[in-house]
């Protein structure tokens, strides 16, 4: 095999031939925001399949794999790529530029993976200030030493000369579609392989779901989830539980037995990989068709099945069941907090 | 009149970032900076989350070495509620570790750093990745790299959950057993990684290295830093568990302390150009971005913590690991190119981990939650990540609400001498002041030695100057 790698030219005929098909090829883009990376590798988890997609595609910029930058995508013909896979949020100006420039160069835009879907978890900063943020981080962390009380800047000098710039910070992690029009959806942190390639197929087919969400169920979790089965009807939970604080028979809804699942509110269509190793859902692969706001939704569930076995509703019993749910926000809306109304709304203002 | 080059984006790495050279008129490479240009806030917004989540929120640090923030995370909390682990539930971990050791490793190797050196440096830029790479090795090999990591993943899923971002981890164990199916499976993918791993060591010293030698040897590209790296005992290299060792840039030892005491050693430095902070050793001291014994700067990953040890405990990575020392005739080995033999080096040894676990029969016993938790305060954990050492320091209330997060992650560690080798070869490979693509992407290798994760490095929120930076309204 070694010598393979070192092996012999190819063939004239052989060539022309290879050029004649790229010109048939599916143009393509990828691109991350404020992601982490897992997008790309589940698109390598694709494993032996991503020959026969590469076959069909060609990647004109992908900053993980390609060595072009964004001088060639600038260069690019208006609607040249048919194409444009973007994963993460966007919180800063070099990502709202570039996906702008993006969007120009496409026919279809895709927001790829929670992140991009609805803000993901790098959203819950929009819990805070950014000026909260600058004081944890550069001033109060116990590990750093800053007399000076220093700063990273727009602009700076290099010791040893050379000005050098830092892209500014938007004030909030956003969705893709608050910053550009998005064609499609393609939900999870990350997608599934399998889930990929569903959407592709899709896309080439052109038989696209109405709400434009590719690749994934419409139908919740939980009709996909085995341990459903030992669901009750009247489900009536008395006191939620921690993950560390309760270990679930494999057999059993995670729900009924006090520890909080997303299953309800979410698309199926995730393989159940957190559930099949005793671990609750927290809602990567985003709301249900009909559901805008999905922590919303929950805590609408939560309500109606916290001591639902009581006949006459006793508040404090009550009060003391809903006190078990230690942090609703970061729990319930854990990939979606850019994306709801509260947030939204203190946007807004 | 200077010239300003701009390399934006850097590419074949995890993250953002940017390069900028500054070159004279004649040609001359006066200065040069590298800047991860990405920016999130980790360790303000899990402020007030439920402390045993962390395990499955940090993973999206970074989404390539998710496996890495997902175990300092959980044994941060094993630190957290005073569990220590039973041995079953410590070795599921640490085969899902391994495992992702191997698999990770390998992807640099053949997907991000390859390119350069199977299809060229200066090949066409549309050609220098693992397309072009498909084309030169041909089908065949590509196909063995993505089969062997493919198992490898699938063996993390098994025991992970999900692959990428896993969820296993609770403090003092893991969520699930493993079954005896799920073992002789590992058994199979072990044995396979550990010879795939050696068939790599094969093409990297027989192919690779007598092409590239003037480069991975060049004296210019040397930096002289001192080195950090978890050991074991008799120094042993380790990734999972262990002490923290430097060593000097003569190779002598400067410090061995438990990881929980990381503070009396370590510090950050904030500087105007860098979202980054930059860790330094504390009682060396900053001296700014330069080498050498009085520079605080040190380095981490598998070139480090091969330097910051003293052998390696597995038989073959030992063998493997003398001939490198040997080859190359100094320790430490301060070629930053080095670094990716180190890596394969380490390959071998994660794999040949992989066997030793999977042939230890106390692995699948049913126990494997310690669940005498006690009330939490406060705890660090630390491992040894594919880019480096991580530590997670979290604090929380009674109730296990986090108060605190301190977070030092792996690139981080390296940025200073990232910029310090970035320079070098700016430096060294560039004299006119308008140099091609092919010799830009020779600059961009030598941060590809490190194989740098910016997604890991911008983690913390990095932040405007109050005064002069701008926030955007939008």
């Amino acid at each position: 095999m070694l010598e393979k790698l070192f092996g012999q030219k190819k063939q004239k005929a052989e060539q022309e031939q290879e050029v004649k098909q790229e010109s048939q090829k599916v143009k393509t883009a990828f691109y991350w925001a404020t992601s982490c990376g897992g997008c790309e590798e589940a698109i390598l988890d694709v494993r032996e399949k991503l020959f026969d997609v590469l076959d069909k595609i060609d990647i004109l910029f992908w900053p993980v794999a390609v060595d072009t930058k964004y001088s060639d995508v600038e260069a690019l013909e208006d609607k040249l790529l048919d194409a444009v896979f973007i994963n993460g949020g966007i919180s800063n100006i070099e990502q709202k530029e570039v996906v702008k420039l993006l969007r120009k160069k496409a026919k279809a835009v895709i927001a790829f993976g929670s992140c991009a879907h609805m803000g993901g978890i790098p959203g819950l900063r929009n819990l805070y200030s950014i000026e909260d943020g600058l004081e944890r981080v550069y001033f109060t962390t116990p590990s750093t030493y800053n007399p000076e009380r220093a700063l990273p800047s727009e602009k700076s000098e290099l010791p040893g000369g050379g000005e050098v710039t830092l892209p500014p910070l938007l004030p909030n992690v956003l969705p893709l579609e608050e910053v550009i029009s998005v064609d499609f959806y393609v939900p999870g942190c990350p997608p599934l392989p399998e889930t990929i390639l569903k959407a592709l197929e899709v896309l080439l087919s052109g038989d696209i779901p109405e709400d434009n969400v590719l690749g994934a169920e419409s139908k919740s979790l939980c009709n996909f989830c085995d341990r459903n089965q030992s669901k009750p009807e009247n489900l009536s939970v008395e006191r939620y539980y921690r993950v560390h604080e309760k270990a679930i028979p494999p057999d059993k809804c995670l729900l009924a037995e006090g520890v909080i699942c997303l299953g309800p509110v979410t698309r199926g269509g995730c393989g159940e990989k957190c559930i099949n190793v005793n671990m609750p859902c927290r809602g990567c692969y985003g709301p249900l068709p009909d559901i805008d706001d999905m922590g919303l939704r929950f805590l609408s569930n939560i309500a109606s099945i916290t001591c639902a076995g009581e006949e006459s509703t006793d508040e404090s019993k009550m009060r003391d069941a809903i006190a078990t749910i230690k942090d609703p926000v970061g729990t319930f809306y854990r990939f979606s907090y850019p994306d709801s109304s509260i947030n939204k709304l203190v946007r807004r203002r | 009149m200077t010239r300003k080059i701009v390399i934006s984006p850097v590419t074949r790495l995890e993250g953002h970032g940017k390069i900028d050279i500054f070159v004279s008129e004649e040609g001359e490479v006066l200065n040069a900076a590298f800047q991860p240009v990405e920016l999130r806030m980790f360790e303000k917004f899990t402020e007030g989350r439920c402390a045993e989540e962390m395990p499955r929120i940090t993973p999206r640090i970074c989404g390539v070495c998710p496996t890495a923030h997902h175990m300092a995370s959980t044994k941060c909390l094993d630190d957290l509620f005073k569990a220590e682990p039973p041995e079953a539930a410590k070795l599921i971990r640490e085969l899902l570790y391994h495992t992702f050791m191997t698999e990770d490793h390998l992807l640099h190797f053949y997907i991000l750093a390859g390119p350069d050196f199977v299809v060229g440096p200066d090949a066409n830029k549309l050609e220098r990745n693992v397309v072009g790479l498909l084309k030169v090795v041909g089908k065949e090999t590509v196909a063995k790299v993505v089969d062997v990591r493919g198992k490898c993943r699938e063996l993390m899923e098994r025991i992970g959950g999900k692959v990428v971002h896993p969820v296993c981890g609770l403090p003092g164990g893991v969520s699930k057993p493993l079954t005896s199916e799920d073992i002789e499976f590992a058994k199979q993918i072990a044995e396979e990684c550990v010879d795939f791993s050696k068939w790599t060591l094969q093409l990297f010293k027989e192919k690779l290295l007598p092409k590239y030698k003037d480069v991975v040897l060049n004296n210019n590209l040397k930096i002289n830093t001192y080195y950090m790296g978890l050991v074991s005992n008799g120094n042993s290299l380790e990734l999972y568990d262990g002490m923290l060792r430097v060593v000097n840039p003569d190779g002598e030892e400067h410090a061995k302390f438990n990881p929980r005491n990381y503070l009396d050693y370590i510090a950050e430095r904030v500087e105007p150009w860098s979202y980054v902070k930059m860790p330094y050793l504390k009682n060396v001291g900053w001296r700014g971005v330069v080498d050498g014994k009085d520079s605080g700067i040190y380095r981490v990953a598998p070139l480090a913590r091969c330097n910051a040890a003293d052998k390696i405990s597995t038989k073959e990575a030992q063998e493997e690991y003398k001939e490198m020392y040997e080859t190359i005739g100094e320790k430490p080995i301060h070629h930053t190119l080095a670094f990716h033999w180190a890596r394969l080096v380490e390959i071998l040894y994660s794999a040949e981990r992989m066997q030793e676990i999977a042939n230890n029969s106390a692995i699948l016993s049913e126990k494997i939650r310690n669940e005498n938790l006690k009330i939490p305060e406060e705890g660090v954990g630390c491992v040894e990540a594919p880019r480096g050492t991580l530590i997670h320091h979290y604090v929380t209330d009674e109730d296990g609400i986090l108060t605190k997060v301190n977070l030092i992650v792996a690139t981080q560690h390296n940025l200073a001498a990232i910029n310090l080798s970035v320079k070098n070869a700016a430096k060294t490979f560039i004299n006119t002041p308008e140099p091609d693509d092919g010799t830009l992407n020779m600059v961009e290798m030598l941060f590809r030695a490190y194989d740098p994760c910016l997604a890991c490095a911008s983690h913390n929120l990095s932040i405007r100057d109050i005064v002069n930076f701008r926030v955007v309204k939008t």
